[in-house]
């Protein structure tokens, strides 16, 4: 690391251990970051510009460092977690119960993971998995579903002929979370050349949308091996409005709500005596608007239910 | 002149520390007060409750003046005495000062025998006797004080229970001090007891008076504890015929400040208070613990049930009506459902919350947040 990168990486470091930020996730210290360099661009840059920093530098010479060095430092944060996500990924059992030949190794995935996190918009999109992974809500909400027997267990289990230990739906889940992303990401879809599109581009034309699938499925086999379809397709498709294509499969819309609720959850906002419980509100709220936001509402019907009974 | 609020009477809040701790003792000087007339204690003992007491109500009027001055200062005399309940304090403690404790302690100190200014000053002190319950009137101010304790997130909780106990507390008053005016309902009144005491001691004159000889009289009077009352007692020429042993100690409590009561057939007496008052303080002590008991049920019995049921769901929704990271529904019981309150709150978690969630959604939520860091962080 050069003279000027170390000045820079002590300048992110002030931000990155400052007390209002330092106990929040690291998609929000990123956001708390990115949020500050906008809203102080005129203080910021009479700052770098001065001797104590990088005199006589371009404003966009400064600022893009400052954001390469803030990419390390969050894919740095996250590194324990997408390892041990891949570990648990892989010693689940999940992707060998499906394709027993399946050779999908854990630090290759880790690397592609890490690999697509340098885009900002697939960077965004596994924050949120990550911590819907790391915060159990799979784990959490399947048990009760799968006892209970209703529209989560006919969609997910009974509909998709899901020949799966009910220990390891919600491994499943988590995993077939894992590709939610690749949605978003921009890949080339034509033989030999390099124009790019992503599902969510492609999503109004059938046609294109079935060739970028198709490219999705090659560039996942590329990247990261041979994984189930059963695994990364839900994942993909979790992406789809529930209301406006009802036949995608069940593990997509429970993704979805997740993924989703994940978004929306703040641990440092706690609900005050007199207030539902977080998971309750959260699933109440969006259940009226569930087909405005894609969402399945029987399943948010169920969730209701259970975060009530539960007390989430 | 500042905005009227609901801290502007508030002191330093060590000084406010000491005026809670000065309420809490002045109420066990009360209940000390009455357990010392009730067991007729020593007098030493009972000067010194007196002593206490002025000390306390002179502390107390301090305070009244203080906070009027202060919240004089800041939102206005007239918002302290009608809004935060200055009118109460001045209640508990000027006319006390001026009326009870005061007149008591210069007549504890003066010679009642020899009457003038003391014995004028017991007068007062005995027709004002009915305001000495309003000294009970200062739990209100801890109940205000403890109240921000207690429910430290609802200034409407406060101010409701201080509210409903002002009420409680001051309608127990002014029945007690009502029911002095109907001979049925009073309780410890000296003139009725004197009322009722005379004919009985004309009546044990008149038996003795013919034939019955001094001893037997006095062994009449020794062995009736009715009789215990009785200090001094005078024949036709006035001579003196009974002195009670207790003589120096019931003294300071007897009717007239010590002048004789006239009997029949020339015979006088001088009478102790002691028993009458003995019947007042068990009334007084046993309004006391009942005014008690009523603020602890409002405090720990009936606040939680009007936060639950009234003040919680209107926090709940003035969160998240200004915090747009508060997005928890109000929990509506059912059986309280058509409650004007819940369904308000109905309307809130089912218009206004996916209101918030759309609005959310289309803004694209975080992107747009003030961040936290400040450039005065660098």
């Amino acid at each position: 690391m050069n003279d000027r990168q170390q000045k820079m990486s002590l300048f992110l470091d002030k931000l990155w251990n400052n007390p209002a930020i330092s106990r929040k996730p690291v998609r929000k210290k990123e956001r708390e970051i990115l949020n500050f360099i906008r809203e102080n661009q005129a203080s910021l840059q009479k700052v770098f510009s001065s001797p104590d920093y990088f005199p006589g530098e371009s404003w966009n010479d400064s600022v893009a460092l400052l954001l390469s060095l803030l990419v390390e430092k969050v894919l740095d944060s996250l590194a324990p977690q997408i390892d041990r996500i891949g570990q648990g990924l892989l010693q689940s059992g999940v992707i060998a119960h499906f394709d027993s030949k399946a050779g999908v190794d854990a630090r290759c995935f880790g690397e592609f993971l890490t690999g697509l996190m340098r885009t900002r918009i697939l960077r965004d999109q596994y924050h949120i998995v990550i911590e819907t992974i790391t915060l159990d809500l799979f784990r959490r909400y399947m048990p009760p579903a799968i006892v209970q027997r209703k529209t989560i267990y006919n969609e997910i289990v009974r509909r998709e002929r899901l020949d799966l230990d009910a220990n390891l739906i919600p491994e499943f889940m988590n995993a077939a979370s894992l590709f939610r992303p690749l949605y978003y990401h921009r890949i080339p879809y034509k033989k030999d050349l390099p124009d790019l599109v992503s599902l969510h581009e492609a999503r109004l034309d059938r046609k294109l949308y079935d060739t970028a699938v198709h490219a999705m499925k090659d560039y996942i086999r590329e990247r990261v091996g041979q994984v189930p379809e059963c695994i990364y397709l839900p994942g993909l498709e979790s992406c789809l409005d529930a209301s406006a294509q009802p036949d995608i499969a069940g593990a997509s819309k429970l993704i979805n709500i997740m993924v989703n609720r994940c978004e929306a959850y703040d641990p440092d906002v706690k609900p005050d005596r007199g207030a539902e419980s977080p998971d309750k509100s959260w699933f109440n709220i969006n259940r009226r608007d569930a087909r405005e936001f894609g969402y399945d509402a029987r399943m948010l019907d169920e969730l209701y239910q259970i975060a009530g009974d539960e007390g989430w | 002149m500042t905005q009227p609020g609901d801290n502007s009477d508030h002191f330093h809040p060590v000084i406010e520390n000491i005026i809670f701790v000065a309420i809490v003792l002045v109420i066990l000087q009360m209940i000390a007060e009455n357990l010392a007339v009730i067991y007729h204690v020593p007098q030493d003992v009972t000067t010194g409750i007196i002593i206490a007491g002025f000390l306390f109500d002179l502390l107390f009027t301090l305070e009244f003046l203080g906070r009027l001055f202060v919240s004089g200062k800041r939102s206005g005399m007239g918002y302290y005495l009608k809004r935060q309940k200055g009118w109460i304090d001045f209640i508990a403690s000027v006319p006390l000062l001026l009326l009870v404790s005061g007149p008591a302690l210069l007549a504890r100190f003066g010679n009642i025998e020899e009457g003038g200014t003391a014995l004028e000053i017991l007068m007062v002190m005995k027709t004002a006797k009915i305001i000495r319950v309003t000294r009970i009137l200062r739990l209100i101010r801890a109940i205000r004080l403890f109240g921000h304790i207690h429910q430290t997130d609802s200034a409407m909780t406060n101010r409701h229970m201080g509210m409903l106990s002002t009420v409680c507390v001051v309608a127990l008053i002014v029945v007690l001090a009502a029911s002095h005016y109907f001979p049925f309902a009073r309780t410890g009144d000296q003139h009725d007891y004197l009322a009722w005491r005379t004919p009985q001691l004309n009546a044990m004159i008149a038996a003795f008076a013919g034939d019955g000889s001094r001893e037997t009289l006095l062994e009449f009077i020794r062995t009736n504890p009715i009789n215990s009352d009785l200090i001094v007692l005078k024949d036709g020429s006035g001579a003196e015929l009974y002195r009670s042993p207790d003589y120096s100690t019931l003294l300071w409590t007897a009717f007239h400040a010590g002048r004789d009561i006239p009997l029949a057939g020339g015979w006088s007496a001088v009478l102790s208070t002691h028993i009458t008052d003995g019947e007042r303080a068990k009334f007084e002590l046993a309004l006391l613990l009942c005014i008690i008991g009523v603020i602890l049920f409002i405090m720990f019995g009936y606040a939680p049930i009007f936060a639950q049921q009234v003040s919680d769901p209107a926090f709940v929704m003035l969160k998240g009506l200004r915090n747009p990271d508060y997005n928890f529904e109000v929990r509506i019981r059912e059986d309280l459902a058509r409650d004007e309150i819940f369904q308000l709150a109905r309307t809130f978690n089912e218009e206004w919350l996916p209101l918030k969630n759309r609005m959310r959604k289309a803004k694209g939520s975080e992107s747009e947040e003030k961040s936290s860091l400040t450039m005065e962080d660098l």
